[in-house]
């Protein structure tokens, strides 16, 4: 519906289009049409509240929601009929709100999972130097045996190794204590100085505010508002009302 | 000569490798099946098939490829797991979305279509394969004499499943498969191509399964049937060993190889039953079998449960009359014999749909209280010399009572796991069938005398008897109407729905469909006792595997959830039976075809269509 | 002119002679039709099959029924060793098909379900394949004949032979069917009427692909002999699997109870050599024999013809001299009850009678399956060690228990 503003800070190139996006699942119509822009090198959050829709657009993105219509591309290539596994070769990875780690694989092999899809993945000691917890717990017999934190460091660390330059991310802060959200705000800092684009999804927007460029608001299933980092606390009221906080 | 427990060690250690033996295969081919059910969460049917197409690919192949034993290993298992492939991608796939149990029909359809189809060309005796000659003869040893090839099939069982489990838990590959059975969307989302690596797992499935069928030719003899005898087993052990459990299966498996051969040694007569004594304590004291991971609830089976229970409806009611109508002067222009068959085998179908189309259970194990009600029906007119009326209402009243215990038991577990176990119980009591001294095993009860009903009417007189069967027929009929729509009726179709919510709104779902089960047993009992009077014969047929799953072919054919549906589908399927016997066995492929058919594309049966098109229920 | 005359009236004579002839040999009943069902795709396919409905239709053909003026039609079906297939089959060829008689019919659990059918329908029922005694036994009707062999005879001609040959300590394998469970019962009683006695038995299902464990436990017995009260695939697998596993060579003796040519071709020479057996017709034995050999090869693919293929060769040709002689095939017990009175002669079984208990008698043979070395031309397999007159071979007819003969 509404049009997202061109952000000041970001001069790259459009990485991510997603243009007149409309997803069902099964009978169930979750997204009206909805548009949003990423560049390249930013980092954009998409704010709103339980069952706007911020999770079936990540979703959408990746293919996992099958039935989409629209457009979104990637660096110019249509993505709308592509299946997740051709998406994740054209560089975007996904961190989904759940995590998905695998019980009944060791940590080791959670994180070997992920296959190297292009050049430019991180190796598995740069990975320990961004989550050193993780290089203690490797040897652990069952990826679920790791605390909330643990597997949350788990479940981005993995996607780092196949060479992907577009992360999606979704509620990676979700249920965790205040120190490990740090770490995770510091971490995601880290990546964008490598270069890497981020879209995350984030209901704890003051958590967002300290690693985003810019801001979408979505509501029942369209983008509402847009905005640059600089002007949050100008829209702050506007915020609070859509959020219903 | 030393003994050990009173048996000669000869014949102990004689009878212990050859439990070995069979346990080689019962862990090959329920560790082929492991595989596929934890990757595709389907219950491969076809196994069985498969694994009689790789002894025959080797037979085949030899005759007319000059291609020797060694070489078999590789190319029939090759063979035999592209036509998998071709399967999976072609029609398989397309039923993922769907309730497990259609996954579970299509496998069976197709090995009825494969196994008929080699039944036709060759017969259903052995075919000879030799043994190769480097593995001919055998040593001597100080206990026993060991034929080399046998210790061949034990070294070489062990040997894949070893390296099958070592290739699942252990390496890259198997983390994707361990992970892509977990969540497959976010697997793909790292980038690797799951469908295809479940396309490639079935196929490696049924390699292995190919792969037992060429280690077994040389002793088994290569025959249309192999598999089949030995693919009921293979679904107990796999209950046993926990269904999605790789090491489950094959530690099961050559335990209870070995467990039949002690059998066979101190107590032959149970050897056949024990697998299946064993299957039934492990369900009632770990209903996820030993090493297996908890049941995953299902989605309801696709049901065309047109309109409201309550108001019966006009147009079904017009449609029954006119049935009746049509059944009572049927007698004087079809053959009754094919009639009193038909409605005999209406009266099974009924009961099946009733718990199948209504309550949303998948029993494949129907036949044993079909054939069970035949045998005490028989067996109380021709050795106690009841009145017909009174045998036919013992044996229902057995199919009751076994469907009490049986129901008891596998009510634990829902879905595909609640299929197995019936069937698991259903072969136990085909075993029971065979032995027990009053069946008469393969001769079965014969001469069983028609009487006179209540010492009056002389069935003897085939209009008498017509009459009496149409007049059973109808009252089962108005029965599972009545059951239907009625309250009981309605909390039935809520459990198949949606039972967590049914639970949450205060009903003990467990004991409805234990009566469910019930009510459908007691009325199966009706159908069975009355066909042994009318045809003067109980026999094993009844009792076996393929006769419940035609019940289960004829209630998709004439529609699941309808009233009229399963009716339709006994008379095609009799029909079919009656009119086309002299095509022989291509009976047995149009069969699968139908039921291929009918779960690819026509899920909602004849009936059911109807039903569907014009918003009437039937 | 004159000779043409007589000519001509030689002519119209013997055209008028021929005329009169013809029309007393005119068969005037209705057509008759036959039914052939036995197993067509199991275990004892090879054994009857196809080849018994060949038989059938060469009978009809020797007989010359067409120039009789007889109509005789052949069908045949598959019984698939079921008894409710075959009696379901049985019923609807003889209430819905028109079928007048049922021939063949081996399986004997098949066997005694059919002649249950038949006898309540009043129809003729030739049963050649079935093995069981009890067909001329308590199972006997009144509309029942049973052909070529049983296991009375079987159990008497090898059990004996064996017996008293030093064989005395006997292990049965058996299948667990009507006819395994016969066979079993009248060898027992043989062995033990000679002075041996029965060390174990073993049921096996029927029919069985692996006899590993059946036979392992005959081994362990220790008996002298292993009596395999089995038929067909059961008996070939049998013996293949005592050879895996050394039995033989550990100085045990296999008595195959029933053995038809057919199972010794599938075994081998090499294997099957030294096997001693009652048989009940053989092929090699006149030239008649000879000459319907080669003709049932040239028409089976190359298969010689066994006894169950004779049997019902000379059941078929006994029918149609008796239906000749009554002029309608309607009515089971007269047809049967005729084919009784008249003595029986074909040129495979020779001359025999039919006794009132439904059992045809005729001489039968005890073989030994040749060495390989000694067989000089295909299907060369046995030399005869003696002949057992009818009188002898068949059980008497007071011990059978039959109800029609009180």
């Amino acid at each position: 519906m509404t049009g997202a503003p061109a952000a000041a800070s970001a001069t790259g190139k459009v990485l991510l289009s997603v243009k007149n996006l409309q997803s069902w699942y099964g009978e169930s119509h979750i997204l009206h049409g909805v548009n949003l822009e990423v560049r390249q090198g930013e980092v954009v959050c998409l704010l709103g509240r339980n069952g706007a829709g911020k999770t079936t657009t990540l979703k959408s993105i990746m293919g996992v929601v099958r039935k989409r219509e629209g457009s979104i591309t990637r660096d110019g290539t249509e993505t709308i009929k592509m299946p997740p596994e051709r998406i994740a070769k054209l560089g975007i990875a996904f961190c989904p709100e759940e995590r998905a780690i695998f019980s009944s694989l060791t940590v080791r092999e959670n994180l070997m999972l992920p296959p190297k899809l292009r050049a430019g993945g991180m190796t598995v000691e740069e990975i320990f130097t961004l989550f050193p917890n993780l290089k203690e717990r490797i040897g652990t017999s069952q990826g679920t045996k790791l605390s909330g934190g643990e597997q949350q460091m788990l479940a981005m660390g993995r996607i780092l190794r196949t060479g992907a330059d577009m992360l999606l991310l979704d509620e990676v802060t979700e249920g965790l204590a205040p120190v490990i959200i740090q770490q995770i705000g510091a971490t995601i800092r880290k990546l964008k100085e490598r270069g890497l684009t981020i879209l995350l999804v984030e209901q704890n927007f003051r958590f967002a505010s300290t690693v985003a460029d810019r801001f979408y608001v979505m509501d029942h299933g369209v983008i509402v508002d847009g905005f640059n980092a600089a002007d949050l606390e100008a829209n702050m009221p506007k915020l609070h009302e859509y959020l219903g906080v | 000569m030393t003994e050990i427990f009173g048996v000669p060690t000869q014949a102990l250690f004689g009878q212990l490798l050859l439990g070995l033996i069979n346990g080689s295969f019962y862990a090959l081919l329920s560790l082929g099946l492991a595989v596929i059910f934890g990757m595709l969460n389907i219950i491969n049917f076809t196994h069985g098939a498969q694994y009689m197409m790789g002894a025959f690919g080797a037979y085949l192949v030899g005759q007319y490829l000059g291609i020797g034993y060694w070489a078999s290993l590789i190319v029939a298992p090759v063979l035999v797991g592209v036509t998998g492939v071709i399967v999976e991608r072609t029609m398989l796939k397309r039923l993922y979305h769907l309730d497990h149990l259609y996954g579970l029909l299509f496998t069976f359809g197709m090995a009825l279509i494969i196994q008929g189809y080699f039944r036709y060309y060759y017969g259903s005796s052995g075919l000879p394969y030799p043994i190769p000659p480097e593995l001919q003869g055998g040593i001597r040893l100080p206990f026993m004499f060991l034929p080399w090839y046998r210790g061949w099939v034990i070294f070489l069982s062990l040997a894949i499943c070893l390296i099958t489990w070592f290739l699942i838990e252990r390496t890259s590959l198997g983390a994707k498969l361990r992970a892509a059975t977990e969540n497959p969307m976010i697997v793909r989302t790292f980038g690797v191509n799951v469908p295809m690596l479940i396309t490639l797992t079935y196929g490696a499935g049924v390699a292995l399964a190919a792969l037992a069928g060429v280690l077994a030719a040389p002793i088994y003899q290569v025959s249309p049937l192999m598999g089949a005898d030995l693919i009921n087993v293979v679904f107990a052990v796999v209950v046993i060993g926990g269904m999605g459990s790789i090491m489950g299966s094959v530690v099961t498996g050559f335990s209870l190889g070995l467990i039949e051969g002690l059998t066979k040694v101190f107590y032959p007569e149970a050897s056949t039953t024990v697998v299946f004594v064993i299957m039934a304590i492990v369900l009632l004291v770990r209903p996820a079998g030993l090493f297996g991971k908890a049941a995953t609830t299902t989605a309801g089976v696709e049901s065309t449960s047109v309109g409201s229970g309550l108001d019966g409806g006009k147009v079904l009611n017009v449609a029954m009359a006119v049935m009746f109508v049509l059944l009572a002067i049927a007698p004087f222009f079809v053959y009754p014999q094919f009639l009193m068959k038909a409605l005999c085998i209406a009266i099974f179908a009924l009961s099946v749909n009733l718990l199948l189309g209504y309550a949303g259970l998948l029993s494949f194990g129907h036949a044993m209280f079909l054939g069970s009600a035949g045998y005490v029906a028989a067996h109380a007119a021709k050795v106690w010399g009841l009145t017909p009326e009174l045998a036919i209402l013992a044996g229902t009243a057995t199919a009751a009572a076994m469907g009490l215990v049986v129901g008891a038991i596998a009510i634990r577990r829902q879905g595909i796991y609640f299929a197995m176990t019936t069937l698991a119980f259903a072969q136990m009591i085909y075993f029971l069938a065979l032995q027990v001294p009053f069946t008469h095993g393969e001769d079965g009860i014969q001469a069983v005398p028609r009487g006179h009903l209540f010492g009056l009417i002389d069935l003897t007189n085939q209009l008498n008897m017509y009459y009496l069967v149409l007049l059973i027929f109808i009252f089962a009929l108005l029965l599972v109407h009545r059951i239907i729509h009625s309250p009981f009726g309605e909390v039935l179709k809520s459990i198949r729905e949606n039972e967590a919510r049914a639970i949450s709104l205060g009903y003990k779902t467990d004991r409805y469909k234990l009566m469910a089960f019930v009510l459908s047993t007691t009325i199966c009992g009706l159908g069975g006792a009355t066909k042994a009077i009318v045809f003067q014969l109980a026999s094993l047929t009844d009792v076996t595997s393929g006769t419940s799953g035609e019940a289960v072919l004829m209630t998709l054919v004439g529609g699941l959830g309808t009233l009229l549906g399963p009716i339709v589908g006994a008379f095609v399927i009799t029909g079919m039976e009656t009119y086309l016997a002299e095509w022989g066995q291509w009976v047995t492929v149009i069969q699968g075809v139908v039921f291929v058919i009918c779960v690819m594309a026509f899920r909602r049966g004849l009936v059911g269509e109807i039903a569907f098109r014009t918003g009437k229920p039937l | 002119m004159r000779k043409t005359n007589i000519k001509a009236f030689a002519g119209a004579v013997s055209l008028l002679a021929l005329c009169v002839g013809q029309a007393e040999a005119q068969y005037k009943g209705p057509p008759i039709k036959i039914g052939v069902m036995n197993d067509m795709s199991g275990p004892y396919a090879d054994i009857a099959g196809k080849g018994s409905v060949w038989a059938a239709k060469k009978a009809i053909e020797d007989y010359g029924a067409a120039a009789k003026g007889m109509q005789v039609e052949v069908v045949s079906a598959d019984h698939q060793n079921k008894p409710d297939v075959g009696s379901a089959l049985a019923r609807k060829w003889l209430e819905a098909d028109g079928v007048d008689v049922i021939a063949d019919v081996n399986t004997s659990s098949v066997g005694l379900a059919v002649n249950e059918v038949t006898s309540s329908l009043n129809k003729a029922y030739l049963n050649v394949g079935s093995a069981t005694s009890d067909l001329s036994g308590k199972a006997c009707k009144a509309t029942t004949i049973h052909w070529i062999y049983d296991t009375w005879m079987l159990a008497n001609g090898t059990g004996s032979a064996i017996v008293k040959n030093g064989g005395d300590s006997w292990f049965f394998v058996t299948a667990d069917y009507a006819f395994g469970l016969a066979l079993e019962r009248d060898t027992e009683a043989v062995v033990i009427a000679n002075g041996g006695k029965t060390v174990g038995k073993v049921r096996a299902p029927f029919p069985t692909a692996d006899f590993s464990s059946f036979m392992l436990q005959a081994q362990a017995s220790k008996a002298k002999v292993i009596g395999l009260a089995n038929a067909g695939a059961d008996t070939i697998n049998s013996i293949k699997t005592a050879g895996e596993f050394g039995i033989t060579q550990g100085g045990q003796q296999l008595a195959g109870l029933l053995v038809f040519l057919s199972d010794v071709h599938a075994l081998g020479l090499k294997t099957a050599q030294g096997l001693t057996f009652t048989d009940a017709w053989y092929w090699d034995t006149t030239d008649a024999s000879r000459a319907f050999a080669k003709e049932f090869a040239a028409g089976n693919d190359g298969k010689y013809p066994t006894y169950d293929h004779a049997g019902v060769y000379s059941a078929v040709t006994h029918y149609l001299r008796t239906a000749e002689a009554l002029g309608d095939v309607k009515d089971g017990k007269k047809v049967i009850d005729k084919m009784k009175e008249l003595p029986t002669d074909d040129k495979l079984l020779g001359k025999g009678k039919i006794r009132a208990d439904g059992r045809k008698i005729h001489d039968v043979q005890l073989v030994q399956v040749k060495k390989p070395e000694e067989s000089k031309y295909p299907y060369d397999y046995y030399k005869i060690l003696a002949t057992i007159p009818a009188e002898k071979a068949f059980r008497p007819m007071a011990d059978g228990g039959c109800p029609l003969v009180k």
